[in-house]
Parts: structure tokens; sequence; C-alpha cells
């Protein structure tokens, strides 16, 4: 019963996890800055190492308040230092992280050599145990603790968001507009960045800053490739986050795999889906369409080619499969599937074994040969009706 | 790494000078991350390697990793050739979570399987806590300094049009896709060579801290080169005496003060400062950038 109710909480945090990650996630990805996840999440460690040499207990507060300061800092001198090297992102977060972890690090081996609390720990997050930690007020048990702070979390970054939803569509499409029209470009900047890192350091605290890094990514791409609007945008990420954790603690409870990683293997799992088979930018749709252009290509060429040589009057030997290969140069495949578009659309019919062109065949490559508006050219590309042969 | 004896500081010191080299071009390339992103990208392939054939040998281990980077590799320039958009962050971002989430899966799978069969070895190799650097390790971190610094010197004179202008190098004729090959696999063999010996975080600080530190010093291709290399091997000299003298300093407390957070404390300090520098002499005398 216990492990039952565990499990339903455990669900719970995962899935306000994931709410908050992808709520924040496409402002990162739209303003390049994903990898801002894993930096600040690497970055915690100083925070936690100073909060340690203050207050040398292991399980107190003031270390989550040490890391969330840091991991604020880190994510500040970031965004500041991507100004002085002129939009290095890369460059900035790779100088600004080993130097917050290497504090910490530094920190934590000489002032705690022994203690439990090694970076290992730190990095490794344990989604499996975040329900033991309870709320009380009263001595009545509230739920976990994570939840709480993340529901909070959610429900401050999404007032906020919706409230400034102007000036954070001027933030991630156009910030020079912004400026222009005198809107406070600058603490749209600061709170951006600011709910960035609350969620990471809330996020990474239940469930390790790799997961936290994959929450951020992968429901993210999934809304980009299949919406073109900011809100469908932040309304599929949702979506695309909720669908991963049910699928992914499902699969952790049926297969005894670890919880985070298999919530981020869901996650990445659709993201690749997705990259496979969104509509118009998929790689699959991309090849389908490449092709079908080809065959369009192709129609035309063989319109054009079988409609001259039956002006010239020697259709009867040039017209056939084996001649237009050889003079076209394309695969007798290429050239099927081409005749196979006009015939099926009545812009030509096989005659005895050479392709003969129609009345509207005879429209079309008149057009083809003019290069016709693309209006009356798309009109024409539809379907004929055999009655128009008339 | 420990307490700094004449192999550490060997390896130190080629540690920096490899790292300078190719996070300079790695920097020029606009891929500074690209070297933390590979060093996740190698765990699922040290863990599937020691699935498959049950030895806990560094050549097979680093095999496994090395594929495995190389993989990352070419899927971060497969889907950013595929999408355009998620050029930059998102499919790094994506695929190092990604190979993390796919990791400790097989590691959580590994456990129930193996049954606590002791995975210490593996554990070291992935977080680069070797308890002392040998002699081997130094010996292999100079062969890989050797095979780069040949490999750049051989492609010196295609290599500015490669990192400048690629499309003007393809017109040229000049072997344009086998030097970036050349580059992203010697970028994979120091980042699994370095993952061992000196640690993801002191390897990706070093990419990037080495190359920023020089970069607004110069601004020609072979001097940046040139004192990239030759600052990270300094550094990688002065790291060693600097974890002496300070132990030294707090006398024998018995506390060991760890090389690597060091060594990255002092090349993102030296870049820091050599920011803050360029960017208060740009402020006394603004040169006239050449118009476009």
């Amino acid at each position: 019963m216990t492990i039952f109710a565990g499990l339903l909480e455990v669900t719970l945090i995962g899935s306000l996890a994931a709410l908050a990650c992808s709520l924040v996630g496409p402002v990162l990805l739209l303003r390049k800055r994903v990898l801002l996840g894993d930096a600040v999440s690497h970055s915690l460690l100083a925070g936690i190492g100073v909060a340690y040499l203050i207050h040398p207990v292991l399980d107190s507060p003031w270390l989550r308040v040490g890391a969330a300061v840091s991991g604020c800092l880190a994510a500040w001198s970031a965004s500041q230092l991507t100004q002085v090297l002129r939009g290095r992102a890369d460059a900035a977060l790779g100088l600004v992280f080993p130097f917050f972890f290497s504090i910490g690090a530094l920190i934590l081996a000489l002032a705690a050599p022994d203690s439990h609390l090694d970076v290992d720990q730190v990095l490794s997050g344990n989604l499996e145990a975040s329900w033991l930690e309870r709320t009380r007020l009263m001595d009545i048990d509230f739920g976990p603790t994570a939840s709480w702070n993340l529901g909070l979390a959610v429900i401050v970054i999404a007032t906020l968001g919706w409230l400034g939803r102007r000036d954070l569509q001027l933030h991630l499409f156009d910030p020079q507009q912004g400026q222009v029209l005198g809107r406070p470009m600058w603490l749209v900047e600061i709170l951006v960045v600011l709910s960035a890192t609350t969620v990471i350091v809330l996020a990474f605290d239940a469930m390790g800053p790799i997961l936290v890094v994959t929450l951020l990514a992968g429901p993210g791409i999934c809304a980009w490739l299949i919406t073109k609007r900011l809100p469908t945008f932040f309304l599929a990420s949702v979506i695309a986050g909720q669908i991963s954790v049910v699928t992914g603690v499902g699969m952790a409870g049926t297969l005894d795999l670890n919880l985070a990683g298999s919530i981020g293997l869901m996650a990445v799992t659709l993201a690749a889906a997705v990259l496979a088979f969104a509509p118009y930018y998929g790689i699959f749709p991309k090849l389908i369409s490449a092709k079908q252009a080809r065959t369009r290509f192709v129609a035309r060429l063989l319109l054009v080619h079988v409609r001259q040589h039956e002006i010239k009057g020697d259709h009867s030997i040039e017209n056939s499969l084996e001649s237009l290969c050889t003079h076209l140069g394309l695969s007798s495949k290429d050239v099927l599937s081409g005749a196979n578009w006009l015939t099926t659309r009545y812009f030509a019919e096989w005659n005895a074994q050479n392709l003969a062109t129609t009345q509207a065949g005879i429209n079309l490559a008149k057009l083809v040969v003019e290069g016709a508006e693309i209006g009356h050219f798309n009109q024409l590309f539809q379907t004929q009706r055999p009655a128009s042969l008339m | 790494m420990n307490t700094p004896d004449a192999a550490v500081a060997f390896a130190c010191l080629t540690a920096g000078g490899l790292y300078g080299l190719l996070g300079s071009m790695a920097f020029l390339r606009r891929q500074s991350l690209r070297g933390d992103v590979l060093a996740h990208g190698a765990w699922p392939g040290v863990l599937l390697a020691f699935a498959l054939t049950g030895q806990r040998s560094p050549a097979i281990l680093g095999l496994g990793a090395l594929v495995s980077a190389l993989g990352m590799n070419y899927l971060i320039s497969f889907l950013e050739r595929q999408f355009p958009r998620l050029k930059g962050d998102a499919a790094p971002a994506l695929l190092l979570s990604g190979s993390f989430a796919v990791a400790s899966v097989i590691w959580s799978l590994m456990q129930r399987h193996t049954e606590g069969l002791g995975q210490a070895g593996l554990k070291s190799f992935l977080l680069g806590q070797a308890a002392s650097v040998q002699w081997q390790d130094t010996w292999s971190l100079i062969l890989v300094f050797a095979l780069a610094t040949l490999s750049v010197l051989f492609f010196w004179r295609d290599l500015p049009g490669v990192l400048f202008d690629r499309d003007q190098a393809i017109i040229q004729g000049r072997p344009v896709k086998m030097i970036e090959w050349l580059l992203e696999l010697l970028l994979a063999i120091a980042v699994v060579t370095g993952l061992t010996i000196v640690g993801v975080v002191v390897l990706s600080a070093l990419f990037v801290a080495i190359p920023l530190a020089v970069r607004p010093f110069t601004h020609r291709f072979g001097p940046f080169l040139l004192a990239s290399t030759l600052l990270g091997t300094m550094i990688g000299m002065a790291t060693p005496w600097i974890v002496i003298s300070l132990e030294s300093g707090f006398g024998n407390s018995g506390r060991g003060i760890p090389t690597g957070p060091i060594f990255v404390l002092a090349a993102s300090l030296l870049a820091f400062t050599s920011l803050l520098v360029a960017h208060f002499f740009a402020r006394k005398s603004p040169k006239e950038l050449p118009t476009p």
C-alpha cells in the first residue's frame, strides 16, 4: 500500500517537474540556451560547498539555498559573458560551469573529505526517494515537499509568463524591436534566467541534472517541429512532457529500471519519433516529398519531350519507352513513374507502345514551355476529368 | 587526480597542451561545448562494451567509448543538417541527455544481471577518479598529443580554409571533408583518453578557457594555435607547483589538495583576467574595426 502510494507520489513529482521543465524549455530552446540546464546544475556544487562551509550539516535547507544562489549567479554570469564574447554562448557556458563546479569540488574535498556529500552523489539524482521528504504542518502530513516546491514554481512561472506574454514574445523573436518599443527587455531577460534557474534547481533536487536537460530539450524539440505559434508550442511541449513521464514511469515499473533514466529515455524516444515523422519537417516526410517533387519534374520533362516529337512527326519511333529512357538519360523506373503521373491525370496515354499527349497534356506542355503563371499552372496540375478531353 | 608526482606533472603538462590545441580549433568552429558533450556521449559505449565482452580492460572500454563518441558526433551533425533550427544548442543537448538516460538504463539493467559484480573499475572509468595517474596514462596522453600536433602540422596549409571559409576551400578542391573528419576523430580520441585521466570537468574547462585566454590578444590563426598550446602547457606546468605550495602552506593537515579543481581554477581565472584586460584596453583605445 505504501509502495503504491509512493509510486503515485513519485509520478506526481515527476509530472510536476516535467510540467515546469516543459514550460521553461521552449523559451531556452528559442534563445538557443538549452545547455544552460546542464551548466547550472553542475554549478550548484559551488553553492552547496559554500553553504556547507558556513553551516556544516548535511541535510540543512541552507544547502538548497546556497545551490539556488550559485545557480542564479552562474546563469547570470554566463549571460553577461555571452555579451562580452559577442554571442558565443557555448564558450560562456563552457567557461562558467567548470569554474563553479571546481570551486565546489575543492571546498568539499578540503572541508568534508570523509562526508557522504561527494560529487558523485550530487550528480546522480534519486527520483525514487524524492517522496520520502514530507511537508508537515502541526503534525499533519501534507505530501512530499518536492511536489509543493515544484507546484508553486509552476504556478508562479505560468502566471508571470501569462502576464508578460507580449514582452516574452518580443524577447524570444525580436529583442531589438522590444528595445525600440521601450519595453523592459532587461527585466524579461532577468526573469527568464531566474525562473529557468529555479526550475532547474528544484527539478535537479528531485531527479538529477541530466534528466533536467532531457526534460528541457526533449518535449521542447517535439513541440518545435509540429507547431507554428507560441501558445500551441507551449501546449504541445507540456503534453509531450506529460506523455514521457507517464510512459517512463510505466516502463520503469514493468521492467524494473532506473526511474529517472527511463523517463529520460521516453522523452528522447518521443523526440526521435517526432524528428522522424513530423509533417513537413520530419526526415521521412521530407524524403517522401522530395520523391514526389522528382516525379512531378520527370512528368513535365516527359510531357514536353513527347509533345515536341509529336509536332516534329517522328513520335511513332521516338516516344517509345526505350528511346525516352535513352534520350532523357533516365532510368526506366523514373520514366514509368513520370508516365504514370501523366496518365493517371489524363495528360497523356499509352498508345501502342508510345506515349501520346491528350488535349489537356498539350495545354500543359505549352504552359510548361512558356513558363506559365503559377496559379494557372497549379490549376492545370489538378487531375483532369475525362470529359474535358472532348 | 591525486597529489602530484612526476607522472601527474607530465600528464597535466600534456593535457594542457593537447586541449589547448584542440580547443582552439573547436572554438573557431563554434563547438566549445563539444568536449563536454562527447564525454557524456561516451558513457553508453563504455557500458555496452562492458556488458558485451564482460572485460574491464581499458583498451576495450576505450574502444566502446570512442565508437560511442564518434556516433554521437555523427548524430549531432546529421541532426543539424536535417533540421537547421536545431543548430547550436538543441541537438547537442538532446543527444547529451539522451545518451546519459540510455547509460543509466543500461546501468540499472546491468546491476540487476551481474549481481554487484565489482563495477568499481567502470565507475572510475566514467567519473575519471582514477586513484592516481600512472606513467602509462601519461604516455597515452603524450601519444595523443603527438598525433594531434603531427596531423595539425600536416594539414597546416588547409586548416584556415576549413575553419574560416569552408565553401571557398571546397571550391579550391581542398580535402575539406577529410580534414573535418580528422579533426572530429582527434577530438573524440582526446576526449576518450582524457576521460579516465583528467576527468570530464577538467577536460571541458581546458577546452574553453585556454583559447578564450588567448583569443583577445591575437587575430591570426598560427599565433592563436601556437599561443594556446603553449599557454595550456604552461598552466599544466604551473598546476602541480601551485598544489604543492598550497599543501605546504596549509601545513600537514593530512588533506591532499585535489589537482583537477586547481587546474580548472587556474585556467579559468587566467581566462577571466585576460578577458578583463582585453575589455579594459579596448575601452582605453578603441580600435577601428575593418569594415566588411
